[in-house]
C-alpha cells in the first residue's frame, strides 16, 4: 500500500486513497506533468498475469468516451501493476439515493441513456468490453448532473476465453454471471439463512411512498427481499457495517478478485470474502453501509476487515459445496423458470450480461429498491405501481429478463430503445394507429375514387366506340339499301360523336359517291384529307384513308377527269399498297385516258398483288380498246363477262363489248347481233343494247327487226324520250305514217315541253301532204307544228333539223302553199 | 345515364369526399400530435 506523499512511477504523488475492495485500493494521486488529479488503481495480483497478454489493455487505453473515465496508462513497480484514470469528482449514485430513496423518471431516463451511450461505447469495441459489473456504486454522479461508469477492472479480468466474470455483485448481476449451479444455490441459502435487519432500517430500504396511503395502489410484494439485501454471501468474516447506514449491499467475488469502486467519498464498507480467496479488504469511510464482496477459488483464508466490525454477518469459505443440480431445490418455482434458470446460470456473461446489469440499476433507482437475485421472484416495476411511463417500464423488464436472449442484445440496441421510449408508449402507439387508420382510409378513398372514375372513363370510351361502330354497321346497311341521305347523316352524327376517328368520314364519302353526287364526293374529300381532324394511327386508319382516296379517285372517273382520278388514286397506294383494286382502277383511268403503257405496268402490278382474272381481262380488253385493237379486246371483254365476280364488272364489260363491236362494222354484224341478243336483257344494258341492236338491224335492211324492238322498248314502262323518238323516225321511215303520227302523239302527252316531238311532227306532216295530190294538200298544220317547235326550240342548240324545217316552210310559203 | 358515367360519378364524389376527409384528418393528428407532445414534456 502506499502512503500519502508517495511517487509511483515518477509520475504520480498518491494524495490520498479513495477506496478498497476486492480489486485493489484505489488512491487519488496527482499527476506531476499534467498537473491534475488521477485515479490510481491497484490491480489484483491474479489479473497481473493475463495484463501482459490481454488486448484489453489497449482497447482500454484507447477507450474515449464522455461517460466513460479516460485510462492513461498501466504502469507497475516491483511488485504491482496499477491502472491510472481520470479522477471523477461526485459522488456514486447510490450515495445520491441514500438520500431521497429514488429519482424520477425524466432524472432516470436522462442517466440512463447516458450510460446506454457508455455500454454502447464498450460494447463496439473489438473485441467487445464487457463492463459484467453495473451497479449504481459503480456510476459517478458528477458535479454537473451527468454520470460516468467507472470500474474496468473486473472486465479486465473477465476471462474471456471461459466467459466467467471474477465478480458478483448481487441482485444486478444477471443469472448467467453465476458460475454454476452450486454457486447460485450456496449463495441463495445464505441470503434465506441472513438474519433480518433492524426494522427502522429495513423500512428505510424500501423507498418512501412519493403520494399519501390513500393515495397508493394496493401494496404490491417489493421486488426485493429486504433480507436478501442484507446478506452476505460466501463472507468469512462478520463484515461490519457503519453506523446509519441504510442497507447492506452484498457483493460475491468469485476467483478473489472483486470489484472495486472508485468510490471516492461513498464511504462504504467493503467487505471481501474470499471463498479461497486471500483476504478481505474493508473500508468504511463513514456513509454506514457494508459491500460484502465475496471471491471464490481461493486456498488462502480471508482475513476479516478490520475496519468494519459492526457485527454483520461474514463466513469463510473455502469451497462451494456441491449441494444443488437444480435451482429447484432452492424455492418452488415454475417449471418454466427452473429449466430457464438450469440452462443459464454458468452459461457465461456478454454484452447481454451488462443489459441486465444496468436494467437492474434502473430498477433501483426508480424504485429505491435492490432487486433480489431470487429471479423467480422479482416482480416487473410495472407493477409497482411506479409514476413512470409504459415504455421505461417496459424496456426495464426486457432488461431484466433471466433469459439473456429475450433482452436487448447489446448495449447498442438498449440505447436504441431508450432514445425511442416515445415509441412504446401506448398513447403514442394509439396516435400511430389511428394516423395509420386514417392514412389507410384516405389511400382506399383515393384509390377507389381513381379506380373508379379510370374505370367509368375507360367504360364511358368503350361505350362511345360501340355506339360508333354500330352507326357505321347501320350506315353500311343503308347504303346497302340504297338508303343513301340517312346513311350519310348517320356518319355525320358519329363524326360529331367522335370527330377524331376517320370510319365515318369515309362512310360519308360513300354515300356521297353511291348516290351520284361526285362533284359532292370530290369537294368534301378534299375538304376533310386537307384539313384533318381524325388521326391516322392505325393500319386500319391507314386502310380507311386509302379507301378515302378511292373513293374520291372513282368520282373523278365518273366525272370523266381520268388524268385526276389516276393521280388520286395513286395517293390511295401510299396508305395501302396491297389492294389490286387500287392499281387495276389506276389502270383503267391511265388506258381511258390513252396511257396505254402506263396502264398495263400499272395492271401488271395489280396482277402481282392477286388482282382477280376478271378485272384482269376487264383491264385488258379496256387497253386494247383504247389502242384500236377492237377484235382482240372483244376476246378479253367475253372473257371478264363470263368469268365477272360483280354486276357492276359484267355490265362493264358487255357495254364495252357492244363498244367494240360497233366499231367492228358490218363484217361482224352477224356476231354483233348474236352478242347484243344475248345480253340485251342485261340489267341496266338492256336499253342501250336493245337500241344498239335495232341499229345493227337497220343498217342491214332489217327494219321489221328494228320496229319490233322498239316496240317491245315501248310496251315496257321506263323507255326515254330518245327512244320513243328513234322509235317514231323508224315507222315514219318506214312509210308506218299513221303508226308514227300515233307515237308522236303519245310523246306530247308524257312530254309536252320538248320541241322535238313537234318538229318530228311538222316533219310527218310534210311527207305525209306530199303524199296526196296537190288539190288536197293543206300544209296548215304542218306550219302550226313548226311554230309549235319553234316556240320552244333554244335557237342556241344547234339544231340542223330545225333549220332545214325553217327552210322547208320558206319553200312552201314560196311556192304559194302557205301564206 | 350510362353505367360509364355513373362510375365517373361515383368516383368523383367519392375523391371530394377524400379531399374533404384529408384536411379533416389533419386537423385531428395535429390536434393529437400536441396533445402527445405535452405528454412527452410531462412524462419524459
Amino acid at each position: 500500500m502506499f502512503k500519502i506523499g508517495d511517487v509511483l512511477n515518477e509520475t504520480y504523488r498518491i494524495e490520498g486513497i479513495l477506496g478498497a475492495g476486492g480489486g485493489g485500493e484505489v488512491y487519488k494521486a496527482y499527476h506531476l506533468r499534467l498537473k491534475t488529479d488521477v485515479a490510481v488503481k491497484r490491480v489484483k495480483d491474479s489479473v497481473k498475469g493475463q495484463m501482459d497478454n490481454r488486448a484489453e489493455v489497449d482497447v482500454l487505453k484507447k477507450l474515449r468516451h464522455t461517460y466513460l473515465p479516460r485510462i492513461y496508462d498501466f504502469v507497475s513497480d516491483d511488485e504491482d501493476i496499477y491502472t491510472v484514470m481520470d479522477f471523477i469528482p461526485g459522488s456514486n449514485l447510490k450515495q445520491a439515493a441514500a438520500g431521497r430513496g429514488k429519482f424520477d423518471q425524466k432524472q432516470v431516463l436522462k442517466w440512463a441513456v447516458q450510460l446506454s451511450e457508455a455500454l454502447t461505447a464498450l460494447h463496439s469495441q473489438k473485441p467487445p468490453v464487457i463492463h459484467s459489473d453495473i451497479k449504481p456504486e459503480n456510476i459517478m454522479l458528477q458535479p454537473d448532473g451527468d454520470i460516468c461508469l467507472i470500474d474496468f477492472n473486473v472486465s479486465l479480468a473477465f476471462d474471456a476465453s471461459a466467459r466467467k466474470s471474477t465478480g458478483i455483485s448481487v441482485g444486478y448481476a444477471p443469472p448467467e454471471q453465476y458460475h454454476s449451479i452450486d454457486m447460485y444455490g450456496y449463495i441463495n441459502r445464505l441470503i434465506r439463512t441472513m438474519p433480518r435487519p433492524a426494522p427502522a432500517r429495513a423500512a428505510q430500504a424500501t423507498p418512501a411512498p412519493q403520494r399519501s396511503a390513500s393515495q397508493r395502489p394496493a401494496p404490491v410484494r417489493p421486488a426485493v427481499d429486504p433480507e436478501a439485501t442484507e446478506a452476505a454471501f460466501g463472507a468469512q468474516s462478520p463484515v461490519g457495517q457503519t453506523a446509519g447506514s441504510r442497507e447492506t449491499v452484498t457483493e460475491a467475488a468469485f476467483g478473489g478478485q472483486g470489484t472495486v469502486g472508485q468510490t471516492a467519498g461513498s464511504g462504504e464498507t467493503a467487505t471481501e470474502a474470499a471463498f479461497g480467496g486471500q483476504k478481505t479488504v474493508g473500508q468504511s469511510t463513514g456513509i454506514g453501509e457494508a459491500v460484502t464482496e465475496a471471491a471464490f477459488g481461493r486456498k488462502e483464508s480471508a482475513a476479516p476487515s478490520g475496519d468494519t466490525g459492526d457485527g454483520q454477518i461474514s463466513q469463510k469459505v473455502t469451497e462451494v459445496p456441491r449441494m444443488f443440480t437444480s435451482v429447484r431445490q432452492l424455492a418452488p418455482m415454475d417449471d418454466a423458470m427452473a429449466d430457464l434458470l438450469d440452462r443459464v446460470i454458468g452459461a457465461g456473461v456478454d454484452e447481454r450480461s451488462d443489459v441486465y446489469s444496468l436494467g437492474a440499476t434502473l430498477y433501483y433507482l426508480l424504485s429505491g429498491v435492490k432487486p433480489t437475485a431470487r429471479y423467480w421472484e422479482i416482480v416487473p416495476i410495472d407493477k409497482l405501481h411506479l409514476d413512470i411511463s409504459e415504455g421505461l417500464a417496459h424496456i426495464i423488464n426486457t432488461c431484466m429478463q433471466p433469459d439473456p436472449a429475450l433482452r436487448y442484445q447489446n448495449g447498442s440496441e438498449l440505447h436504441y430503445a431508450l432514445t425511442h421510449i416515445l415509441e412504446l408508449d401506448s398513447r403514442y402507439k394509439g396516435l400511430q394507429n389511428r394516423r395509420r387508420s386514417r392514412r389507410a382510409m384516405l389511400a382506399a378513398m383515393y384509390a377507389a375514387s381513381a379506380l373508379l372514375i379510370g374505370s367509368g372513363a375507360a367504360l364511358r370510351v368503350r361505350e362511345i366506340n360501340n355506339s360508333y361502330s354500330t352507326g357505321l354497321l347501320d350506315a353500311d346497311a343503308l347504303i346497302a339499301e340504297g338508303r343513301y341521305e340517312e346513311a350519310q347523316a348517320l356518319a355525320e352524327e358519329q363524326i360529331r360523336t367522335r370527330p377524331d376517328r376517320i370510319g365515318a368520314y369515309e362512310k360519308k364519302l360513300e354515300c356521297l359517291y353511291r348516290s351520284g353526287d361526285y362533284d359532292g364526293c370530290i369537294e368534301y374529300g378534299r375538304q376533310v384529307i386537307n384539313s384533318p381532324e381524325y388521326r391516322v394511327s392505325t393500319e386500319e386508319d391507314r386502310q380507311t384513308l386509302a379507301e378515302m382516296y378511292y373513293l374520291i379517285g372513282n368520282a373523278y372517273y365518273e366525272r370523266g377527269d381520268y388524268d385526276n382520278a389516276a393521280r388520286v388514286l395513286e395517293s390511295a397506294l401510299l396508305y395501302n399498297p396491297d389492294n389490286s383494286r387500287y392499281y387495276r382502277d389506276i389502270a383503267l383511268c391511265l388506258a381511258v385516258a390513252g396511257d396505254t403503257d402506263k396502264a398495263r405496268e400499272y395492271l401488271d402490278q395489280a396482277v402481282a398483288k392477286g388482282l382477280d382474272e376478271d378485272s384482269v381481262e376487264m383491264i385488258e380488253g379496256e387497253i386494247l380498246y383504247q389502242q384500236g385493237e377492237y377484235a382482240e379486246a372483244v376476246g378479253h371483254l367475253k372473257r371478264a363477262i363470263s368469268m365477272a365476280s360483280s354486276d357492276s364488272l359484267r355490265s362493264r364489260a358487255i357495254l364495252l363489248c357492244a363498244g367494240a363491236y360497233r366499231q367492228l362494222g358490218e363484217d361482224y354484224n352477224e356476231e354483233e347481233i348474236s352478242f347484243l341478243s344475248q345480253y340485251a336483257g342485261e340489267p341496266g344494258a338492256a336499253s342501250a343494247l336493245s337500241e344498239q341492236l335495232a341499229d345493227v338491224y337497220v343498217s342491214m335492211g332489217r327494219t321489221g327487226d328494228a320496229i319490233g324492238i322498239y316496240r317491245s322498248l315501248t310496251e315496257g314502262s321506263g323507255a326515254s324520250f330518245r327512244t320513243w323518238e328513234n322509235y317514231a323516225i323508224l315507222l315514219e321511215t318506214d312509210g308506218q305514217l299513221e303508226e308514227a303520227a300515233g307515237v308522236l302523239n303519245r310523246m306530247l302527252e308524257d312530254y309536252p315541253n320538248r320541241y322535238e316531238t313537234y318538229k318530228r311532227l311538222a316533219f310527218l306532216e310534210i311527207d305525209r301532204q306530199g303524199g296526196l295530190p296537190q288539190s288536197e294538200r293543206d300544209y296548215t298544220a304542218a306550219a302550226g307544228y313548226a311554230e309549235q317547235a319553234q316556240a320552244l326550240y333554244d335557237s342556241t342548240a344547234g339544231d340542223v333539223e330545225m333549220d332545214r324545217l325553217g327552210g322547208l316552210l320558206e319553200d312552201l310559203r314560196a311556192s304559194g302553199w302557205l301564206d | 345515364m350510362t353505367l360509364g358515367m355513373i362510375s365517373i360519378t361515383a368516383g368523383a364524389l367519392l375523391g371530394i369526399a377524400a379531399v374533404v376527409c384529408t384536411f379533416v384528418f389533419r386537423a385531428q393528428n395535429r390536434r393529437e400530435k400536441q396533445e402527445l407532445d405535452a405528454y412527452t414534456e410531462r412524462v419524459y
